[in-house]
């Protein structure tokens, strides 16, 4: 045994938890990518972390909650689904494709943000950064790989039927550098969530929306973790069943449980189809 | 407010169940704590206001709890593993059978066999999804220290489900190393 695996241990340990700083995480995803060995290690970890998750069952005595006064309260109501839920299992990007994204307006890109009302600032720029993901662009493999990531996992957003792309670096001058990733849906929707290191806290902990025509944006933070969620042309209500999901999912570190993917599901046979 | 903090109190009963679990092995003891533990919540004059704090202060409570409720029983004989690993699993179905459950069930067992300290960690930060910095603050604990349970009792978990998991997952050259850490580092 050596210092190097113990160093290593360690660091997949807070890997999978969400601790490692996203430098630090970028350049262990590397090596998840090009080892098996390690790769194998954090997938254990992964599978441990989101079993143990999912072991807990609440007795049946604990489905309601018990009143301190109960003559003077009313009826016991029963819990949300939320306490019998099995949680999803978690998307580890170890080997996931990794290809840098620079993000800047560019022409080319796809309209849709209004002349007469320019977006301004780090809404402008994710919005930069949603169209870019949307078109795939990306320089030639072997020129420029490199490795990001989120801090150790993404939501998993299966329940709204959106399944996500690459994971690419992201750039963000108004906020700072990270990982961005877009989730398809399968008629043309498009959300894209984006994790920034924030060193200094611009994002708000808790979560903000913030919608100008078209274009809609959340955006919180986790720690010294930012993140943002844009969509475009998306129903309203079902975006903010998928930010809640995302910001829950970020905040506790766990995928969504059965309530959460439920509302995910609702939230999208509800809403009108995008206009992407 | 009133329904704000049961709110609250519900979407942390499955983690506040999983952790009492964890402290006490016991699924009926657990039961006790939790409930202890809300009734104290829901009538309480005062609870810290943030969503954060209120998590942690509802984790320290029961934690009280469960010393108290360990230092009243400690004429009792300690619970062999194997007993433990039972009553814990006890009430659970088996309806629902296939490789996820018989990694929840093989877990669930791992877990009872670990030692009181590693599954509290283990609890805190795996079911009750606590950052490292929020259960050092909740133990009183550096975060680095944080960081060595953690390490520690994974890999103590992972020893212990070195038979069935780690096969499914990973093939071969998984488990050798944690299971050798598991037994360097307890």
């Amino acid at each position: 045994m050596t210092g190097d695996d113990d160093t290593l241990w360690q660091e997949l340990n807070a890997y999978v938890d969400g601790e490692l700083p996203p430098g630090r995480a970028a350049r262990l995803a590397q090596a998840i990518a090009a080892d098996r060995g390690t790769a194998r290690q954090a997938a254990l970890l992964s599978r441990m972390k989101a079993g143990l998750a999912d072991s807990v069952e609440l007795p049946p005595s604990l489905l309601s909650l018990p009143e301190p006064q109960p003559a003077r309260m009313p009826a016991r109501r029963p819990l949300t689904a939320t306490l019998a839920a099995a949680v999803a299992g978690l998307l580890v990007l170890g080997g996931a494709s990794l290809w840098l994204l620079r993000v800047a307006p560019e022409a080319g890109a796809p309209a849709g943000l209004g002349a007469e009302a320019p977006l301004r600032g780090w809404l402008a720029e994710a919005v930069a950064l949603h169209h870019a993901l949307a078109v795939g662009r990306s320089p030639a493999p072997d020129a420029s790989r490199v490795s990001a990531t989120f801090p150790g996992l993404l939501p998993d957003l299966s329940a709204a039927r959106l399944t996500p792309g690459p994971v690419r670096p992201a750039d963000l001058p108004e906020l700072g550098r990270g990982a961005a990733v877009q989730y398809l849906g399968r008629h043309g929707c498009r959300v894209s969530l984006v994790a920034l290191e924030q060193i200094d806290g611009t994002l708000p902990e808790a979560l903000q929306d913030i919608r100008q025509d078209e274009v809609e944006a959340y955006r919180w933070r986790v720690g010294a973790i930012g993140y943002l969620l844009v969509a475009e042309g998306m129903d309203p209500g079902r975006l903010r069943a998928i930010a809640e999901t995302a910001y829950e999912a970020t905040r506790r570190f766990r995928p969504p449980d059965a309530a959460g993917r439920a509302r995910l599901a609702d939230a999208r046979r509800r809403a009108a189809p995008c206009r992407a | 407010m009133a329904q704000a903090r049961r709110r609250r109190i519900e979407d942390e009963l499955k983690g506040l169940f999983g952790f009492a679990l964890a402290l006490s092995g016991d699924r009926g003891q657990a039961e006790e704590l939790v409930q202890e533990t809300v009734l104290q919540a829901l009538s309480a004059r005062q609870v810290p206001d943030s969503a954060g704090a209120f998590r942690a202060w509802l984790f320290r409570q029961l934690r009280s709890a469960a010393g108290e409720a360990r230092r009243a029983s400690r004429h009792m004989t300690p619970t062999e593993p194997e007993k433990l690993a039972e009553r814990i699993d006890g009430t659970q179905s088996l309806a629902a059978a296939g490789d996820a459950l018989a990694d929840v069930l093989t877990l669930r067992a791992a877990l009872a066999r670990l030692k009181p300290a590693q599954r509290e960690i283990v609890a805190l930060v795996d079911i009750a999804g606590f950052r490292y910095a929020e259960v050092a603050e909740l133990l009183g604990v550096p975060v680095g220290t944080v960081m060595s349970r953690v390490c520690r009792a994974r890999a103590a978990l992972a020893q212990e489900v070195a038979g069935s998991v780690a096969e499914r997952v990973a093939g071969t050259n998984v488990l050798p190393l944690a299971a050798a850490r598991a037994g360097r580092g307890g």
